[in-house]
């Protein structure tokens, strides 16, 4: 488990659409050297043996319960959307997606 | 003696009464829910100054639901089993009409449109909110310094932290600025600060309770809970909150016993398994403790007996891993565009990462570029996968020990709370959190209680665990300590409750 470099800071940053353009480099390296840090920490697993053992993502067996199809009470398209930065005509407003005129 | 004098010493002890009492009463018409709302209304203005334990205080919106349930009880109806008792309420909790944080400005000034589950079961239960409790932002720390508006103090003593995540939560139920309150636990977020501000916090089981309306960081591990001032109130809040709600599928469908019931019950015979390497590495004032509890345990008639969590240890590596993929990916939600903080900028893309760097604060910003990384194209398995797999480990840890116990016994905490600013290194934080991720990645329950003072007068805390689903021997448990220690409620020093 290697250090970062300060490349693989910029691609963890834009994979996550988080911006560092605007941080200095001292901040960006003291980013890279925490991010390390806690990175060569988790060597810690190495000393657990899980040969042949069944990865947890859920504390317990469930299944997946279906419900009947059925309209059930959900909250009003007007109650959800006003808490959108911007909207128009009941839709969210969203910035220009693609280049060139529409 | 005057009026005004009588008047005073009753409301002295208002704050003192259990939830259950202050329920009933309101009910018998003895106790104004109005009265009683503007008691802790007046203590916070007074109070939660030094003490930053509210983000949001919704005085108008309290004393409107504490008249309501006057007029009910006046025009006869029955009332719930939580009637006028005033509750503050973690900021991740999600309360229609009222404003919902997580102490980060992506989502400062957002009023949801719907209440959690949780939320709705306290309002048919009759309770009162009378605001909403700081935390680290998004749940993401262990002594709520990491509020973007500001960190809160320990009541015990303001140059200490009062833990956290739900660092507000404790510290209000502490200090008597609400009677009780929910917070959430993702990896000890309810059973640490307890056990820093003096108080008691049940993690239930994951699934016991519906996470609908929380705002998610680790959706493998997040459970919300209850802190109160003692056993029984936190039990008569788990047992409003738990159950099956079928807008969270990971909530079970099982009955919810009663768990306040199992305040008074004996609990001998109850095998309590100590984990004696996780005491031995405790501060002197903490081992002593609970030492002192487990000398309590054997005079209520339980049998103590050694066991090992042979892969405990390898849980904080575990779950900084597991907890920050989980939240790397919950937290893409936050883009600016639905809801929550938007920085404008010339094209979509640029306006996602100017809105998130700005709106994250740095521990945030940190938790989601190593879930990222855990989870990224050649650091899957190395990661990720491997911590999943120490994770059964650990799970089979538990299942090997409750073989031969009912309920295992470790400190909450491997010291009393520590002062602001400790830990500034993030993963020095992290390791605090010790002994109480193990329960979280295993899904089971525990709570945290006090075991008495330690180191400079501030309290200790205690955690029980019990298998899935087994809270009502846990309850009991605690329950019988707690009156067989004698040292319940603990009240801060100067916040005795006096109006």
């Amino acid at each position: 488990m290697a250090a970062l470099t300060l490349d693989d800071v910029r691609h963890v940053a834009n994979l996550a659409a988080l911006e560092l353009d605007d941080r200095d480099p001292e901040e960006l390296e003291a980013l890279r050297a925490e991010l390390s840090a806690i990175l060569e920490f988790m060597a810690d697993l190495d000393a657990v043996d899980v040969t042949g053992v069944e990865p947890t993502a859920h504390p317990f067996p469930m299944a997946s319960p279906l419900r009947p199809d059925e309209v059930l009470d959900v909250v009003p398209r007007e109650r959800l959307m006003a808490a959108a930065p911007r909207t128009q005509d009941g839709a969210f407003a969203v910035p220009k997606v693609l280049e060139g005129d529409s | 003696m005057s009026e005004a004098t009588k008047s005073a010493l009753s409301s002295v002890s208002w704050t003192e009464l259990s939830i259950a009492e202050q329920a009933a009463r309101v009910s018998r018409g003895e106790l104004s829910a109005v009265e009683l709302c503007r008691h802790y209304l007046t203590r916070i203005e007074r109070l939660d100054v030094a003490l930053r334990s509210f983000l949001h205080v919704d005085a108008e919106g309290a004393l409107a639901q504490a008249a309501a349930v006057d007029a009910a009880r006046a025009a006869g109806e029955a009332l719930g089993p939580l009637a006028g008792v005033p509750l503050s309420l973690k900021d991740n909790l999600c309360t229609r009409g009222l404003a919902t944080s997580c102490a980060s400005r992506i989502l400062e000034g957002y009023i949801p449109p719907y209440d959690a589950h949780v939320v709705e079961r306290l309002r048919e239960a009759g309770a009162v909110i009378l605001g909403k409790s700081n935390l680290d932002e998004f749940a993401m720390g262990s002594s709520t310094e990491n509020s973007a508006f500001g960190a809160s103090k320990n009541p015990w003593d303001p140059k200490r932290v009062p833990g956290g995540s739900s660092g507000g939560s404790a510290a209000a139920t502490a200090a008597r600025l609400a009677a009780a309150s929910l917070g959430s636990d993702t990896g000890g977020s309810v059973r640490q600060p307890a056990a820093y501000c003096g108080v008691t916090a049940i993690k239930p089981s994951y699934g016991r309770v519906s996470r609908y309306g929380l705002v998610a960081f680790a959706s493998s591990l997040d459970q919300v809970g209850p802190i109160a001032r003692d056993v029984a109130d936190a039990a008569t809040l788990l047992g409003v909150i738990a159950g099956h709600d079928r807008r969270d599928a990971t909530s079970v469908e099982r009955e919810v016993p009663d768990y306040a019931a199992e305040c008074g019950r004996d609990p001998k015979g109850l095998r309590v398994g100590v984990v004696r390497e996780a005491i031995e590495g405790c501060e002197a004032s903490v081992r002593a403790a609970i030492e002192t509890a487990m000398e309590a345990l054997s005079g209520l008639g339980c049998e103590l007996v050694e066991v090992e969590l042979p892969n405990a240890s390898h849980s904080i590596a575990a779950y900084y891993i597991i907890a920050p993929a989980e939240a790397s990916s919950n937290l893409a939600r936050f883009d600016g565009m639905r809801y929550g903080l938007r920085v404008a900028a010339d094209d979509l893309a640029a306006t996602y990462r100017k809105t998130r760097s700005q709106g994250f604060g740095a521990e945030v910003r940190r938790r989601i570029m190593l879930g990222t990384y855990a989870l990224s194209a050649g650091y899957f398995d190395a990661y990720y996968l491997k911590a999943q797999r120490v994770r059964t480990r650990i799970r089979q840890d538990f299942d090997a020990a409750f073989e031969r116990c009912d309920l295992l016994l470790t400190p909450t905490a491997p010291t009393v709370a520590f002062e602001s600013g400790a830990h500034a290194d993030p993963l020095s934080m992290y390791k605090q959190d010790i002994f109480t991720l193990p329960a979280s990645l295993a899904g089971v329950a525990a709570l945290s209680m006090p075991c008495g003072l330690g180191e400079a007068g501030l309290p200790v805390g205690l955690q029980l665990s019990a298998p899935a689903f087994e809270e009502a021997p846990m309850i009991r448990m605690a329950h019988a300590l707690e009156r067989q220690l004698g040292v319940l409620p603990l009240t801060p020093p100067g916040y005795g409750g006096e109006a």
